[in-house]
């Protein structure tokens, strides 16, 4: 397991508690099985290194989680917009977790990817969280490799 | 006296997150304008005259920091009480916030959190009304 993916998952779970009012617990799997199709969104990242953050869940668990945030009076594409803002924001949680509070990046505006489309950078850390609404998988992908776990530290 | 605030996010559900915990606080908002970019945000201070701005940093166009900037260079709205609501935590941007006079609120915030900021932000200004009361004490986190 990368080195990163306990920072990636505390950064994760930091945004879904306090964004979504869920309390995620980390899959030991670190995969999500999605029934049907899944939505993602993703944002790009520049800096000390070059990256994108990707968050990736079903539909149903997108607008579960977007009626948590807003209550039931929401548009027909405002989980759209929820899943964009979670990508921003467990992006913006995970750098300073990563690279440490004095690199400055620059975080670029967030995306929607399409079922199964993947980040084009190679993978560097990647964790599934499950929530009661469903399960939520985010991946962060850099231009750097993910340091190795240390002999003997917890995966 | 309640206050009208400017909320600039790129981010419908951002905004919409913001509003609902003013409302839900009980402070004495009179009114919330929106406005997606920097460049909007600045617009509708000159057209809106609120009393707060609530701004997120990293937005299309114009993003918040040379948005704040500009809010500071110009006489009518140099000390206008101005929160930044973002994720970016690194400590190059918090500096320039500080040096912009303005307050930082990390995303995801606590509803106390924001209000707690607000108070802050405007009751030095005006005296607005926003009480300690007025902060929810429990509720979910944002």
């Amino acid at each position: 397991m990368p080195d990163w993916n306990p920072k990636l998952f505390l950064a994760a779970a930091r945004t879904f508690e306090g964004f979504c009012f869920a309390n995620p617990i980390q899959d030991p799997d670190g995969v999500c099985r999605f029934g049907g199709s899944s939505l993602g969104a993703a944002v790009d990242f520049t800096g000390p290194f070059g990256g994108s953050v990707s968050v990736r869940m079903s539909e149903a668990t997108a607008v579960a989680l977007t009626q948590n945030i807003l209550g039931d009076d929401v548009g027909p594409e405002a989980h759209l917009d929820t899943l964009k803002e979670l990508a921003n924001v467990v992006c913006g949680n995970a750098l300073p977790e990563i690279a440490g509070t004095t690199a400055v990046f620059r975080i670029g505006p967030p995306y929607l990817l399409q079922h199964k489309e993947q980040l084009t950078l190679p993978t560097a850390a990647h964790v599934a969280l499950t929530v009661p609404e469903g399960c939520i998988e985010v991946a962060f992908a850099a231009d750097v490799p993910a340091p190795a776990p240390l002999v003997g530290s917890p995966a | 006296m309640a206050v009208k605030v400017l909320v600039v996010d790129d981010s419908a559900v951002a905004r919409r997150v913001v509003i609902k915990t003013l409302e839900m606080s009980g402070a004495s908002v009179s009114e919330i304008v929106q406005a997606a970019d920097g460049s909007q945000g600045l617009a509708a201070v000159a057209r809106e005259r609120p009393d707060l701005v609530i701004t997120d940093l990293n937005m299309p166009v114009m993003d918040g920091i040379e948005m704040l900037m500009k809010l500071r260079e110009a006489p009518e709205t140099n000390e206008l009480p101005v929160i930044v609501v973002s994720t970016e935590g690194s400590e190059t941007r918090l500096a320039q916030v500080r040096e912009a006079h303005a307050a930082f609120v990390r995303k995801p915030f606590t509803p106390e959190e924001l209000v707690r900021a607000v108070i802050s932000a405007i009751t030095g200004a005006c005296h607005a009304g926003l009480e300690p009361e007025a902060v929810p004490r429990s509720g979910p986190d944002f």
